[in-house]
């Protein structure tokens, strides 16, 4: 049990005493950070990481996808450290699919690494492609433009789910999306959650965004890098558009702005 | 009449839409201002304007010979007029400007540059004299042997040094220096290495193509895109899986134009080493034309390079059009599976075929019967394949 453990859940993610120096340790971009996600194995989580550019959102979600390891300090998954037998997938801002690949093909590669036999991938494959909306396209070419900016991004969530359904990284996914479009990958999102349940750490600048979707709200300040505010999204589990309007909703929008303003005039 | 004046309203138009105003306006415009007709137009015209310069040029270069009985021996002393016999001591050549000043007939011979007309009547000398399926095919042989020797190496050379930090630092500059090398320079070398046959040719050839191709190898593995490679690596994909499913598709399906476009180099690196020695090729049939000054036949015998060069590039595209679709199309169709499981089964055997009997040479033999037995599978399969995308395609 960590001290930073407040409840009966187990942690699922956990960051400990995480530093980061890219020159031999005469100074560090990320000092004696900690940070941990509980696992709600019913329910999942929705966090989402707020700051400023260069704080080091993105080098959260690097450390536990294991694309990078820390100067010091320990990253644990299930209180593992991050390894090959634990891969989390990770939904990038640039469309990440492999273009000489069908949609299909693309999101069946985890299983396809895993050993699974084509019947098998093909089965589970399109029941996700299903779950995201993309019924219809499994046979395109998984690229721009055959298929659009969204369309991409669901078949990057459906490959991430199928390679790990506890765990998905966002790393401001919707970020090249034009308005409508994103709306409606939000609430795709909110839904495949809702059905799925994994736990989603997500990294976005939007702050409408952040409070429609999350949870918990994590706010990063930079040099050195740090968490430090933590605010807990209280709107109900099942998030729908119109609670854009509640007055509760704009509040809290409203308050972490005020927080994302205050930490910038320090 | 009527069909008359409307058929000549309409060239009207199309002349006026080729040189029309409104289009010329700016450099800005440049890529979509003929649609396909046109385009076809003009290409005729182009090569209409082409042979009518070439046909000018050999009448301008044209010569008139005097038609003499060449029959007549040499002048000899014995039966010359005293008075002649200052003269006929004199050179042959003397003898022909003689000749030339007393003839009173000539025919127009092109020493120098054929008009297209004797150039096509050549094809059927070709085609009687010089073998000239054999000797193409030999060339095209040679050529594809090189080719695959070079791709072979430049992969499994050019992977290794692409993927390993290592070998990278290593070689990488050593292999971007040997770019520099001037081919012809070296094929003493070769000659002194390989011989004057065969393996010296293809040897040669792959040199040439090596030496282009694997700088490019290992380029094309830098520039590998970022995000696929992690995106793979959070899927949990392996080392080799991250090679098989995003280093050897990326950088092959780039490598194919690559290729493509070394053909044309290629041509005259088999052309070089088929001057070595003179035994079959194209190169041979050139030079020996050439030395006989049979000049109409050494340009039939440019024309089959570049025909076969042309339809060899249209080769390349179909299969790249095949073996990397996402290139070219939206989405799967049928047959698409067998067509490149039916190239790949060719490329391979064929590849495989030149591995195994460089190595083992007495294996050629049996060998060569099993290559035969797949490359025709192969091609039925992708005939097959074909035949079931076009049947899709029209339904």
């Amino acid at each position: 049990m960590s001290v930073f453990n407040d409840s009966s859940y187990k942690n699922i993610i956990e960051l400990r005493q995480v530093s980061q120096s890219y020159d031999g340790g005469q100074s560090f971009i990320i000092q004696e950070m900690d940070f941990l996600v509980e696992d709600k194995p019913a329910q999942g989580q929705f966090v989402v990481i707020l700051g400023p550019s260069g704080c080091g959102k993105s080098t959260v979600l690097r450390y536990i996808a294991g694309l990078q390891a820390p100067t010091s300090g320990e990253v644990l998954m299930h209180e593992q450290p991050i390894g090959p037998d634990n891969r989390v997938g990770m939904v990038f801002q640039q469309y990440s699919s492999l273009p000489w690949l069908t949609v299909l093909e693309n999101v069946a590669l985890a299983l396809d690494y895993r050993g699974a036999t084509e019947k098998e991938r093909t089965s589970v494959a399109m029941e996700m492609i299903h779950k995201v909306g993309l019924a219809g396209h499994e046979q395109k070419f998984a690229q721009y433009p055959t298929l659009s900016g969204g369309q991409l991004q669901r078949v990057a969530i459906a490959r991430s789910l199928l390679a790990n359904q506890e765990i998905l990284l966002m790393d401001e996914p919707f970020g090249a999306l034009d308005i409508n479009t994103r709306l409606q990958m939000q609430d795709l999102l909110a839904e495949l959650w809702r059905e799925i349940h994994p736990t989603v750490i997500f990294v976005t600048h939007d702050i409408s965004e952040a409070v429609y979707l999350a949870d918990d709200i994590y706010i990063m300040k930079k040099a050195p890098s740090k968490f430090v505010e933590h605010i807990h999204v209280d709107l109900p589990l099942h998030r729908q558009r119109e609670m854009k309007r509640d007055p509760k909703f704009t509040d809290l929008v409203r308050l972490v702005e005020d927080r994302m303003l205050h930490l910038a005039g320090e | 009449m009527r069909i008359n004046f409307s058929n000549s309203r309409r060239l009207s138009t199309l002349v006026a839409s080729l040189t029309g105003k409104p289009n010329m306006a700016s450099l800005l415009h440049l890529r979509d201002r003929y649609n396909g007709r046109q385009q076809l137009l003009l290409a005729l015209a182009g090569l209409v304007i082409v042979v009518l310069i070439w046909w000018g040029l050999a009448e301008m270069l044209s010569i008139e010979r005097p038609v003499i009985d060449y029959n007549t021996h040499l002048p000899s002393m014995l039966d010359q007029e005293k008075d002649d016999f200052a003269i006929n001591l004199d050179s042959i050549l003397q003898v022909d400007s003689i000749n030339l000043a007393n003839a009173t007939e000539f025919e127009k011979i092109y020493p120098l540059l054929p008009p297209p007309n004797e150039v096509l009547q050549a094809f059927p000398l070709l085609q009687r004299d010089d073998q000239l399926a054999k000797n193409t095919w030999i060339s095209v042989w040679r050529n594809l042997q090189g080719y695959f020797w070079a791709v072979f190496l430049a992969i499994f050379i050019g992977f290794p040094i692409g993927l390993l930090p290592i070998l990278r630092g290593l070689f990488s500059k050593q292999v971007d220096a040997l770019r520099y090398l001037p081919l012809t320079a070296v094929t003493g070398l070769f000659i002194l290495w390989f011989g004057v046959g065969d393996s010296m040719k293809i040897a040669f050839l792959a040199f040439g193509i090596l030496v282009y191709l694997l700088p490019v190898v290992i380029q094309r593995i830098k520039e590998v895109e970022d995000v696929y490679l992690t995106t793979v690596f959070t899927l949990g994909a392996t080392n080799w899986q991250m090679i098989k499913s995003v280093y050897f598709p990326a950088v092959l399906s780039k490598l194919m134009d690559d290729i493509r476009v070394l053909t044309a180099i290629s041509w005259t690196y088999i052309i070089i080493a088929e001057l070595l020695n003179r035994e079959g090729g194209v190169g041979a049939m050139i030079w020996l034309n050439g030395k006989y000054g049979k000049v109409d036949k050494v340009f039939a015998w440019l024309l089959v390079i570049i025909l076969v060069g042309f339809l060899q590039d249209r080769l390349f595209v179909y299969l790249d059009k095949r073996l990397f679709p996402h290139k070219y199309y939206k989405t799967v169709f049928t047959g698409l599976k067998e067509v490149r499981y039916g190239f790949w089964m060719m490329l391979g055997s064929v590849m495989l075929f030149l591995l195994l009997s460089s190595i083992f040479p007495n294996w050629a033999q049996p060998l060569q019967s099993l290559l035969y037995i797949t490359v025709i599978t192969g091609l039925i399969a992708v005939i097959y394949g074909e035949i079931r995308f076009q049947r899709s395609y029209i339904s």
